[in-house]
């Protein structure tokens, strides 16, 4: 077959319409790198690539674009673990779901329910974590506080104080194991009723001399612990009560005892 | 088209950006279901991302390349699925849909740009007979053989090959005539 008669065919080629014969032929041709042939053949595919042009414009949903992302996100995931490949294509997913939610009222109603079962997810999830955070904070505090009566308890010198209710508070009892070598003390109350309105629990040690405080506790919020000084120059302790103070607590016990115990 | 050779992905996103109007459009064209559309659009890109290196500039444009891409997958996924629709149907359609005046600009692919090219092609195609141009778009659009176009247009082959030749030849003398003015 000629080149004149070849390069006729090259229409019909690119749209896919030579029988096998022609076909094989016009592709040797080309092979063989006639440039006549060859550029005829790049003009009317370039030509016929702008058909689309003339049709409908159509939008994708932005949902296709995250799906392509992340699947290269996993090819080059797959070929190098880059972190920055994968941050790249997360947020290029990120950018494509922000769109989603953006466009919202464009998109189909598919898509914009799936984004909403999306960002309910979302939010019971964040505040899941935020419970869960909660917890966390809570547990953290009873850890530390069982880790210190552990250390109070296995202090050797540790003094233990039994409290017996009196007065208003009868019927309660409490225990305190008082570090002198650390100062430190900690209080557990059984049956102690909150304190009257307005008013607050206050620990003292009593010497033959005077009465120190130890601080104040809200029997509530579970073990009470605290520090105590006692001076030197004010002897021996001799015993532990709790008084019922107003708030912030008093220099000297004013109100009733409600726990007593000897030391 | 260099950045995606080199792997850069944010090159990829921004070819998706300004050809996804074109691709998808072509892609609903040729397989008239939105979900499959969209499927052959990230095949597309996925496989232009997978062979960038391959791409050869001096061959066609960017854009060209993506549509060609684009036409392949959406024939064969036309054919694999068997749903071809009978000519009849087809001609049917296609007399229907063939006044139907293209949306107004406003795509990713740069608004201008996209007008002018939308312009251009409307133009060329004005250009051909009503025959010429069905046949041209069975044969792009359809992907259907010689046979089967000749039966839809109710023409003998011979015709239905002389038309598409002048057709395409004729598109293509257009589009370059309004490249040089």
């Amino acid at each position: 077959m000629r080149c004149e008669e070849l390069k006729d065919l090259v229409p019909l080629h690119v749209v896919g319409l030579l029988d096998r014969d022609e076909e094989t032929k016009l592709r040797e041709h080309l092979e063989g790198g006639c440039p006549r042939c060859v550029a005829e053949l790049s003009a009317t595919s370039a030509a016929l690539a702008e058909m689309p042009y003339a049709l409908p414009a159509e939008e994708p949903s932005p949902l296709a674009k995250a799906r392509l992302m992340a699947a290269v996100g996993r090819e080059a995931g797959a070929a190098s673990p880059g972190a920055s490949r994968r941050r790249t294509a997360i947020s290029a997913v990120a950018a494509a779901l922000a769109g989603a939610l953006l466009a919202g009222g464009a998109l189909e109603r598919r898509h914009a329910a799936v984004m909403e079962s999306l960002r309910s997810q979302i939010t019971r999830q964040e505040q899941q974590l935020a419970r869960q955070d909660q917890e966390m904070t809570a547990l953290r505090e009873e850890v530390r506080r069982a880790g210190e009566t552990i250390r109070l308890v296995s202090t050797p010198g540790v003094v233990v104080v039994n409290l017996e209710g009196q007065g208003p508070g009868a019927g309660s009892a409490a225990r305190i194991f008082w570090d002198r070598s650390q100062t430190s003390w900690q209080l557990y109350a059984a049956n102690l009723q909150a304190p009257p309105p307005g008013r607050t629990y206050q620990l003292w040690l009593i010497t033959g001399k005077r009465k120190i405080s130890a601080g104040t506790f809200d029997p509530a919020a579970g073990p009470a612990t605290g520090t105590v000084q006692v001076p030197p120059d004010a002897g021996p302790v001799v015993a532990a009560a709790v008084t019922d103070e107003p708030q912030g607590g008093s220099p000297q016990p004013t109100g009733s005892i409600h726990l007593l115990g000897k030391v | 088209m260099t950045r995606m050779q080199a792997r850069d992905q944010e090159a990829l996103s921004s070819l998706f950006d300004r050809f996804r109007g074109v691709v998808f459009s072509l892609a609903l064209r040729i397989v008239r279901d939105r979900a499959e559309a969209e499927e052959i659009l990230t095949d597309v890109f996925l496989q232009a991302w997978r062979q960038a290196g391959g791409f050869d500039r001096s061959r066609g444009s960017v854009g060209a390349w993506l549509i060609t891409l684009c036409r392949s997958r959406a024939i064969d996924r036309l054919r694999a699925r068997g749903r071809r629709d009978t000519a009849l149907d087809v001609l049917t359609r296609a007399g229907r849909e063939g006044g139907e005046a293209p949306h107004a600009g406003g795509g990713p692919e740069g608004a201008a740009d996209l007008v002018l090219k939308r312009r251009r092609i409307g133009a060329a195609l004005e250009a051909l007979s009503p025959e010429q141009r069905r046949a041209v778009e069975l044969a792009y659009y359809e992907g259907l053989s010689h046979s089967e176009i000749a039966a839809a247009l109710g023409e003998p082959l011979g015709t239905v090959k002389t038309r598409i030749r002048q057709g395409l030849l004729r598109l293509r003398e257009k589009l370059a005539a309004q490249f040089q003015t």
